[in-house]
């Protein structure tokens, strides 16, 4: 005799796992790209500092370099919210695939 | 028994119809490849465009004046496509004249007059990694 509850049990583990290789990765990739993102800003300000100090730039151009790392900031955490949001549109279709799959099995 | 089978097929109608409203609700709007050749050509524009800086801006102007109202129509595409408010404030931040990035930028050209070259190769490195956050976004859209 069919088990739903079995089912069910069945549905949800296929969910988990479709979760932690989808979703788990995307934010392990988030997490380094973050890192990398921050270690360049300050490989950045670093460098517009000496220029600075050696009259290379103006401060004038010192300070909208300085502002810019601010908008591209902005710039970099809007890509990754954009990023999330396809990943989780990913996820989303593939438990519906995987879903109707196993009702259809179930079925015929 | 009878009324376990019948609450199991309900359980699984439900199911079903929330996967189909679920599949029609979109989080974020689909590649769009006017997008994309907006975005690349302006940053090629845009590179270029800067280039100049450390000339007259007053040489420029009429080419500048160009520049941005393409951007600007760049933003109001992007602006008009549904599930694409991401992406349209990318374009907000970057052709903001009061901000931090190319809108900025070309204003402080206009302020004092001509940029130094060194100055200038920062600068455009800073805007060409700010095209590629709007690029590699409607790239990764492509299925």
């Amino acid at each position: 005799m069919f088990d739903f509850d079995d089912f069910l049990s069945d549905l949800l583990d296929g969910m988990e796992d479709l979760a932690k290789d989808m979703l788990g990765e995307h934010a392990k990739e988030a997490l380094q790209d973050s890192k990398d993102f921050l270690e360049e800003t300050k490989e950045d300000l670093e460098r517009w500092t000496k220029l600075l100090a050696k009259g290379d730039i103006s401060k004038e151009e010192f300070e909208w370099l300085v502002a810019s790392a601010k908008g591209s900031a902005k710039m970099y955490a809007l890509k990754e919210a954009g990023l999330t949001l396809i990943k989780i549109e990913r996820f989303k279709n593939a438990v519906i695939d995987f879903l109707v799959g196993k009702v259809f099995a179930l079925i015929f | 028994m009878m009324t376990k089978v019948l609450r199991h097929s309900v359980i699984m109608l439900m199911l079903f119809a929330s996967f189909c409203l679920i599949a029609g609700c979109k989080l974020i709007a689909e590649y769009n490849q006017v997008a994309y050749e907006y975005a690349t050509s302006l940053k090629a524009e845009a590179l270029a465009l800067m280039e100049k800086a450390s000339e007259p801006y007053a040489d420029h102007e009429e080419d500048v004046e160009e520049l941005m109202l393409e951007v600007e129509k760049a933003y109001e595409y992007a602006n008009g496509l549904p599930k694409n408010e991401i992406s349209a404030e990318q374009w907000k931040i970057l052709k903001d004249k009061e901000g931090t990035l190319l809108g900025s930028f070309i204003e402080l050209w206009k302020k004092e007059g001509q940029l130094s070259e060194i100055s200038i190769v920062e600068a455009k490195e800073v805007v060409s990694k700010n095209f590629d956050q709007i690029i590699e976004l409607e790239v990764a859209r492509i299925r």
